[in-house]
């Protein structure tokens, strides 16, 4: 196999999660201030090898359209080779090795992929951890497939435009499922889905276009980083005043316009000291 | 949208790529690599549990052993030609697990409530979104169901509104510590909580990421309005809040 310039790749180890069957464990966006986090996915069509990291065998048989880790790394920088999967060592590496150089509470994937013109390489992407808005979600797109400029599309719009290999567009998004397909830039026929994508609310859902246009091997990985959500900014859960305390004599008959009256007066007139806190506890009963 | 450049491509920042020939690494002993699975899931499993961050010890195993000479600013305590830990793998498909079902009524038995309980999110500027009527009750679908493992479930209903008046949540103030609430999901599952604080809070002082906190411990909070009504922006000053655990 021709080794790309740009090679790199791929590394693991660690005790890294498994998000599947763990329900809504999230697993920790952010590293330990001293670690990096690091996940691998194999985007590399019919091709099963094996990672070594720093010399090590760390994934044996890593198959195409799967994702390892992410692992938690101490900040530093770690040689990386790809070798076919019956190497007995990594002298003979079919991409590599490469130094990845991981920041301390950096959150990265490093893929193994196909260049546009289809020969194998490997990039490291940053992956977005900065918190989301409250009701939001991140759909970050990668292309990393043997083709062309892509447009992404969203319920038949495009919402990304002239995507190259290897780069990303990342949007924050509303929560919700998007209907995406993958079309040659400017075009609207998909080469790759439509596809329901769920940008759930404070999750990065990364979605990778793999594989190769001319093996017609096109598809989708996704990748997901939970644990990204912010708090709503309040919650303001009353629009007349009857339930105003400042003043006793409010009371249920207030209902309806007339008591938003009764309760304009009175409160306009009482309006008073805030900042109050009280605290009942069951063991000051 | 814009068009962001992945990292610099690998090799072109930093050291350069070595020799293809992988020339002068030696073919040292191929370590075991599946052994420590279990451990590394246990680990995560402490860290989720406790919503902390992870504790250096807790992923000893974790470590790489990074004796390479490119390898820099490594703790002591990593062991020599430790061997590399085994890494889950699973195919990228990243869908999450299936979510535990949604609330969808909501009975405190001492005050006399029993409303129907609707799932909403935030509005524009960020706050949480209500139903209508006081009449009902939201819970923030973004957060814990009853039935997650962690985290606070947080149901909250307007003390009143200009269409029906006063809600069900304007009797929260006479909450005693020790009631139960029955939260009912659309499985027609029942979770029953004992109040254990009730709180009058101003707005300003709320501590939201408490309130809406997903990762510690299970619990209900019911959330409403109260103190006094402030005329000028049409909005009470405190926040009723009352937190109420599993029940046993």
């Amino acid at each position: 196999m021709r080794t790309s310039k740009r090679a790199a790749g791929i590394l693991a180890t660690g005790a890294a999660t498994a998000m599947v069957g763990l329900g809504a464990l999230a697993v920790p966006a952010q590293a330990d201030n001293h670690v990096a986090l690091l996940s691998v996915l194999h985007a590399v069509p019919d091709l099963t090898v094996d990672v070594w990291v720093n010399d090590e065998l760390t994934l044996d048989d890593f198959a195409p359209g799967d994702l390892a880790g992410p692992l938690e790394l101490p900040a530093g920088t770690y040689s990386v080779a790809i070798t076919a999967s019956d190497a007995v060592d990594a002298s003979a590496p079919a991409i590599g090795p490469v130094d990845l150089a991981l920041e301390a509470g950096m959150n990265y994937t490093a893929a193994a992929h196909l260049d546009a013109a289809g020969a194998p390489t490997a990039t490291l992407f940053t992956n977005d951890i900065s918190t989301t808005a409250p009701g939001e979600g991140r759909l970050t797109v990668r292309h990393v497939a043997a083709a062309p400029a892509v447009d992404v599309l969203a319920g038949g719009t495009a919402v990304i435009s002239g995507l190259t290999n290897p780069a990303e567009n990342v949007l924050n998004l509303p929560a919700g499922t998007v209907s995406a397909s993958v079309a040659a830039a400017g075009t609207t026929a998909p080469v790759i889905g439509p596809a329901d994508v769920n940008v759930a609310e404070g999750v990065n859902t990364i979605v990778y276009a793999w594989g190769s246009l001319e093996a017609g091997n096109l598809a989708l990985a996704t990748q997901t980083i939970e644990g990204l959500h912010s708090s709503p900014s309040g919650v303001p859960a009353g629009e007349v005043g009857l339930a105003d305390t400042s003043g006793s004599s409010v009371s249920p008959l207030g209902v309806g316009i007339g008591g938003a009256i009764l309760a304009t007066v009175l409160g306009g007139a009482l309006l008073a000291r805030r900042g109050t806190r009280e605290t009942v506890r069951a063991d000051q009963r | 949208m814009r068009a962001v450049p992945p990292d610099e491509p690998l090799g072109a920042a930093g050291p350069a790529p070595r020799p293809l020939s992988g020339a002068g690494r030696g073919a040292g002993p191929v370590p075991a690599v599946r052994r420590l699975v279990l451990a590394g899931l246990v680990a995560v499993l402490t860290v989720a549990a406790c919503s902390a961050p992870t504790d250096p010890a807790q992923t000893g195993d974790a470590t790489v052993s990074a004796t390479d000479e490119t390898t820099t600013a490594l703790p002591d305590a990593t062991p020599p030609p430790a061997s590399v830990p085994d890494v889950p793998v699973r195919p990228a498909t990243g869908q999450p697990a299936p979510a535990a079902p949604p609330p969808v009524s909501l009975a405190i038995a001492d005050l006399g409530i029993a409303m129907p309980v609707d799932p909403v999110g935030v509005e524009p500027d960020g706050a949480m979104s209500l139903p209508e009527t006081g009449e009902r009750a939201g819970w923030y679908r973004y957060g814990p169901a009853p039935g997650g493992e962690t985290g606070a479930v947080v149901v909250a209903a307007h003390v009143d509104t200009r269409a029906t008046g006063l809600g069900e949540f304007a009797k929260l103030v006479d909450i005693q510590p020790g009631a139960q609430i029955v939260l009912v999901d659309s499985a027609g599952t029942s979770f029953t909580y004992t109040v254990s604080t009730t709180e009058r809070i101003a707005k300003a002082d709320v501590p939201l990421d408490q309130v809406f906190d997903r990762a510690g411990d299970r619990r209900l909070v019911l959330v409403t309005c109260g103190g006094n009504f402030d005329r000028e922006t049409g909005h009470y000053v405190d926040n009723v809040i009352v937190t109420a655990l599993p029940a046993a």
